[in-house]
């Protein structure tokens, strides 16, 4: 009831209010959002050689040639284990994480700040610092490693660059995941584990029949926004590698980054841009789609049953 | 009992393990420029701490441009933070109160705007900054930023402000306060939490950000002057010099000094 209660209808005495309360946010959101996203569509018919020169209309040519591209299928390829690995490394680091905070212990509030520590650094930190540390000869990491009797690992390599830039990518996003996660661990109830524990289920039982279930929906909402957030991600592969060695690490933000600020083939980088947001945005209806289907479907089971006990009720 | 004391055990080693995953690189990112030029590579698979030499540090604030690139990322992170804060309040305020057509098609438009990639907005924003003559400023920067931080702070304000309890804003308006009044004396101060929150994230998010930095500022090198020149290139030109210790160190005080900022406020 409360959240229907605080809202009104619009009264004429409300205008000026509401008026002059949305009026600037609508101004410089239609000015940073929505114009320049009308704007790259508008980019992607042109081909230009810079941001300033004159631009020819090619009509859908930029298009045909994206499509013919073998290195955009490449590129989003990559993209799409990028995102995939990525987002699957953090939610179940994310998540192993905020199952130990969710205990209690001594120091656990201290713990959760520090918890926080690697989303916050910049990303310049993030690579700097651990690029420092997988130095193949002067790295600590390296140095670990060749004490437990292995041999050296080249994190930047041909092989290996993908799968640091995945790593280092967990590690820095993973509190994401853990601080939404724990928030809703939060609300289940004690009583919950504990009839369970009564029935003897073991932890990991209890895990996947009360708490996934229980924070199902939490659980969607994370992996899409991470999902897109990394399908989109540019910094950390950029300043990590620059798309090497051997374009090994060229994600699609990357490809569109060179072709439009190191080879100013604006029409052609907004094109890009233009597909992998459509390409994203379709990915992200579909999920919706099966997010919400299932969801109308629990509604109506929860109806059917709640209407059953009123049955039971009246007899 | 005997059960439950491993337990325990278990645990702590699991919270310890969970400190050292994320602490360990700060901690590392710490002490190795402090061990001076001389240690910084000699004892680089010492895990303790081997010396306190200031050396790096001392150059990189007296040497460089890096309390330029200090000043600037501020400057950005509080225009750019006092923008979305303030309208963002306003704007989600009246999407919270008022019922009207349009209204969740705006909140959808909001989250859809927080979506776009940073690519596909940061192409168009340059081309607009260069046609209005503002490409390369601190200006263009605080704008790029703002497009990240608005319609995700609109989005929590709603979600923070859908537990406000508003029926106080009648009570006030029954007493004769006028709408204004009743806002910034009662409402205001329960909308503090949540607004301090996102205040946070949009400072974090505009002091980190290097994709727009990169882009908006510097993609044009000819055009950079120092007195203008936002923290990333700086950031990426000592990267690139310096010293990987020297970087080590102007990177961590940045790191250290977010987080002192984060823990102040909560």
């Amino acid at each position: 009831m409360g959240a229907i209660a605080i809202e009104h209808r619009v009264t004429k005495r409300d205008i000026p209010l509401i008026a002059s309360f949305l009026l600037p946010g609508l101004i410089i959101f239609a000015f940073v959002i929505i114009f320049p996203t009308f704007l790259a569509i508008d980019y992607s018919f042109y081909q230009a050689n810079s941001f300033a020169g004159d631009a020819v209309y090619v009509g859908m040519q930029n298009y045909v040639d994206v499509f013919l591209d073998p290195r955009f299928w490449r590129d989003l390829m990559k993209t799409i284990v990028y995102s995939g690995a990525t987002v699957a490394l953090q939610m179940a680091v994310g998540i192993a994480i905020a199952l130990v905070l969710n205990q209690k212990f001594a120091g656990n509030n201290v713990l959760r700040g520090i918890s926080v520590v690697p989303y916050i650094i910049p990303v310049i930190v993030v690579t700097i610092g651990w690029e420092w540390m997988l130095d193949t000869d002067t790295g600590i990491i390296n140095h670990l490693i060749a004490s437990l009797g292995l041999g050296k690992i080249k994190f930047l390599s041909t092989n290996m660059a993908m799968w640091t830039s995945v790593m280092l990518s967990t590690w820095t996003w993973t509190p994401f995941v853990t601080l939404v996660f724990l928030s809703g661990l939060q609300t289940i109830s004690h009583e919950v584990y504990e009839s369970a524990m009564l029935d003897g289920a073991r932890k990991w039982t209890q895990f996947w029949r009360i708490t996934v279930p229980m924070l199902k929906d939490i659980i969607i909402t994370i992996v899409l926004l991470r999902g897109l957030w990394m399908f989109n991600k540019f910094d950390l592969n950029w300043l990590l590698t620059g798309g090497g060695p051997l374009e090994k690490t060229e994600t699609l933000p990357i490809l569109i980054y060179l072709n439009t600020f190191k080879q100013f083939k604006v029409g052609y980088g907004s094109t890009i841009a233009v597909i992998s947001f459509f390409i994203m945005f379709l990915a992200m209806l579909v999920y919706l789609r099966i997010f919400r289907e299932n969801q109308a479907k629990r509604k109506y089971l929860r109806r059917k049953s709640r209407n059953a006990e009123k049955g039971v009720a009246l007899e | 009992m005997n059960e439950k004391r491993s337990h325990r055990i278990v645990l702590y080693i699991l919270a310890f393990l969970v400190l050292i995953y994320s602490l360990f690189p700060i901690y590392w990112l710490t002490i190795s420029p402090l061990r001076g030029e001389n240690g910084f590579f000699a004892h680089s698979t010492n895990l303790l701490p081997t010396g306190f030499d200031l050396t790096f540090f001392h150059n990189i604030l007296g040497e460089t441009n890096f309390p330029v690139y200090y000043k600037n990322s501020f400057i950005v992170g509080i225009a750019a933070t006092a923008i979305t804060i303030v309208i963002g309040t306003l704007t989600a305020y009246v999407l919270t109160r008022y019922r009207f057509i349009g209204r969740s098609m705006m909140l959808n438009a909001m989250l859809i705007g927080y979506m776009l990639p940073p690519m596909l907005l940061a192409i168009p924003l340059l081309g607009l900054f260069i046609r209005l003559g503002i490409d390369d400023t601190l200006v263009a920067l605080i704008i790029s930023h703002i497009s990240i931080t608005l319609p995700f702070g609109v989005w929590m304000l709603v979600s923070f402000f859908k537990t406000i309890p508003f029926e106080l804003e009648e009570s006030s308006w029954v007493d004769g306060a006028s709408r204004f009044t009743s806002v910034a004396r009662i409402i205001f101060p329960l909308m503090l939490p949540g607004v301090i929150s996102v205040a946070v994230f949009s400072f974090i998010v505009s002091f980190t950000d290097y994709t727009f930095g990169l882009m908006i500022v510097s993609s044009d090198a000819n055009k950079n002057d120092p007195g203008r020149t936002c923290r990333h290139q700086g950031f990426y030109l000592a990267a690139a010099r310096g010293h990987a210790g020297r970087s080590g160190a102007n990177r961590h005080s940045d790191g250290s000094l977010i987080l002192v900022r984060y823990s102040l406020l909560y």
